[in-house]
């Protein structure tokens, strides 16, 4: 575009949205990743956060952790020290104090639990996404009838097929994209022959408690079988301690994608599961031993534990297992993040220009003597 | 690959126990991975008896014991002796080997080099089939043991309900640490566990199911030991055989004991 050098053109609003542009397209936009604090607890959802914005420091972006508290626990002890080193910075600071500073070339993603504090965000003129990983939280903090559109929100990232659908009944003016999440390459089967422990993961504490305790009452004979409660290691500890069991246990209704269960697959480790209420794409009959009934979900381990020992697990079981495990990993999932930014930042561009040239126009309708050919 | 030759001794065919003997010859014939060899160790009477059974394509040599003593523990040492493999597994007339155990235990014995003797998770039936309970899985809860899946002194001090059934062993092993001691009475295969881990034996349970335990048949050895006028042993001396294996452990020799009740 042909460089003005009068005063009309030069109005705020078009160097803003040149300065934008240019930023936009020299990469030094910046991509906020709203996160919550887990104060060191492993969470799939905060490493999925923190994948993306990696994945794109990697390809050069400038990804930044955008943090509620100044105090916030980073996620390296359980994830890695690399994570650490993303940037952070803290909402609701003053520009002069470090804060963030957003521009119409900035973008921010904001996990679906705030969607309540999008009125806050409503002022700021940078391109605002919800990544929904947990559809159950959408409503948490918002008020009844309230809905992303009028927060400037255009789109949504998500992490299933089924969640996606769900988001569409839910806000069908959302543009909604789907990122599968990424599960390390760490997640595999080196351990040969398996040990008789059993892990477990539910959502909530209690699940997990309840069901080692009616486990040993129902099946004492299964007395001496080690549980292994997944909770408070680091990814790669988990990684390792889940390739040893022979069986695993998954309890979470309200799952969105169910990353537990294909680390299981990847680990060669049957799972034995509750159907959550959004049926993930990747669930079939074949790949998992899965139940609706969470009462007996204690006896279906129990058998299935038992099969273990004798040996007797169908080898169809774990063909399907590997089947569906191919279907995540690492390259996939950081080549379908990489793509959805670029394709995100260009049509931010897009965008910009268009607004730009409307600016133009606006200005030349304004001051007609300033127009010139574009 | 480790060679294995599974040993059945037999001291006598009576009643039901020659359906007993085919039904643990058929488990023998059903391995995935099929023994080098099948020993049958037994008495000269009995040879001919033997021979009549279907072996199928299975390496079998009958062998006959010619000393005196006929028990289980003598007649183990004496096919040990025996073996052309280097490992061995005990077979019981009465009991089964399941399909997978040999195919099983050549996996961990390819997984766990240092690992001197292999214990199955053995199902224990009562005379109608019905599941009585576990042996040899306690090693496998955490905390039973200072490693887990393998058998330790300290624990087996405490909790002496281990089984030596199906268990597959060097042959060179268990002839330097001394063998199976006839003189332990009931206490034999306890005395022999506390020994091999006394003389630096690592014992491990392989965590899947690998025999099937008749348990208390009539004519059985632990049967007779509660049943039989001839062999009783009760109340204190039951104590006393228990003390004794934990007194004798030390020595490979199998020394005379003489029962001293208080």
């Amino acid at each position: 575009m042909e460089e003005r050098k009068d005063t009309a053109f030069n109005n705020t609003n078009v160097k803003l949205i040149k300065d934008a542009l240019s930023t936009l397209e020299g990469k030094r936009n910046k991509i906020y990743f709203f996160c919550m604090d887990s104060k060191g607890a492993a969470m799939a959802a905060i490493a999925t956060i923190y994948e993306h914005a990696k994945i794109l420091r990697e390809l050069g972006y400038n990804s930044i952790i955008l943090t509620e508290k100044a105090d916030y626990t980073k996620p390296g002890v359980w994830m890695g020290e690399e994570y650490d080193e993303i940037p952070h910075e803290t909402a609701g600071v003053e520009e002069k104090d470090g804060g963030a500073v957003i521009g119409p070339q900035d973008f921010i993603i904001i996990p679906e639990v705030y969607g309540g504090i999008l009125s806050q965000l409503s002022s700021a003129n940078c391109e605002k996404i919800i990544f929904s990983q947990s559809y159950d939280y959408i409503f948490e903090l918002m008020k009844p009838g309230e809905t992303w559109g009028p927060h400037g929100v255009r789109k949504c990232i998500t992490t299933s097929k089924s969640q996606e659908n769900y988001i569409k009944s839910l806000f069908p003016t959302i543009e909604t994209s789907v990122i599968q999440p990424n599960i390390p390459n760490y997640f595999n089967s080196k351990t040969k022959l398996k040990k008789p422990f059993i892990s477990i993961l539910s959502r909530d504490p209690r699940e997990t408690s309840n069901f080692i305790k009616s486990f040993y009452i129902k099946h004492p004979f299964l007395k001496w079988i080690t549980f292994r409660d997944m909770r408070g290691m680091s990814r790669s500890e988990f990684a390792e301690a889940l390739d040893e069991c022979a069986v695993a246990v998954w309890i979470d209704p309200i799952a969105s994608f169910g990353t537990f269960p294909i680390e299981c697959m990847k680990s060669r480790v049957p799972v034995v599961g509750l159907v959550p209420d959004l049926t993930p794409e990747w669930l079939t009959e074949k790949n998992g031993i899965w139940t609706n009934n969470r009462l007996t979900l204690v006896d279906t381990a129990a058998g299935v534990m038992k099969n273990w020992l004798e040996n007797s697990i169908p080898k169809d079981l774990y063909d399907e297992m590997e089947k569906t495990a191919a279907l995540y990993n690492e390259n996939l999932a950081s080549e379908e993040v990489a793509k959805f930014y670029k394709e995100l930042f260009e049509q931010r561009a897009n965008d910009l220009v268009q607004i730009l040239n409307k600016e133009i126009t606006a200005m030349e309708e304004k001051f007609p003597e300033t127009a010139t050919s574009k | 690959m480790k060679d294995i030759t599974v040993i059945i001794p037999i001291h006598s065919i009576e009643n039901n126990e020659l359906s007993l003997l085919e039904t643990a010859l058929l488990s023998v014939k059903d391995q995935k991975v099929k023994p080098e060899e099948l020993l049958l160790v037994c008495t000269k009477e009995l040879e001919n008896k033997l021979n009549e059974l279907d072996f199928g394509d299975l390496e079998k040599r009958i062998l006959v014991n010619d000393t005196d003593h006929h028990d289980f523990a003598s007649q183990i040492n004496f096919a040990v002796e025996s073996c052309s493999t280097e490992y061995f597994c005990i077979l019981e007339l009465d009991d089964e080997i399941s399909s997978i155990w040999l195919e099983q235990v050549k996996l961990y014995m390819e997984e766990n080099e240092e690992v001197d003797v292999f214990l199955p998770l053995i199902t224990n039936v009562d005379t109608s089939n019905k599941f009585i309970g576990w042996s040899n899985e306690p090693v496998w809860a955490m905390g039973f043991t200072e490693e887990i899946g393998i058998l330790d002194l300290d624990s087996l001090l405490q909790y002496p309900n281990f089984n030596i059934d199906g268990m597959v062993m060097n042959c060179e092993f268990f002839q330097d640490i001394g063998g199976l001691k006839k003189n332990m009475k009931l206490t034999f295969v306890y005395e022999f566990l506390l020994r091999s881990v006394f003389m630096d034996a690592r014992i491990m349970t392989i965590p899947k199911v690998g025999y099937k335990h008749l348990n208390m048949r009539e004519g059985s050895l632990f049967y007779n030991y509660k049943n039989h006028p001839d062999y009783l042993i009760e109340g204190d001396e039951g104590k006393f055989w228990l003390e004794s294996a934990k007194k004798e452990y030390f020595f490979t020799e199998d020394r005379e004991i003489e029962v001293t009740l208080i």
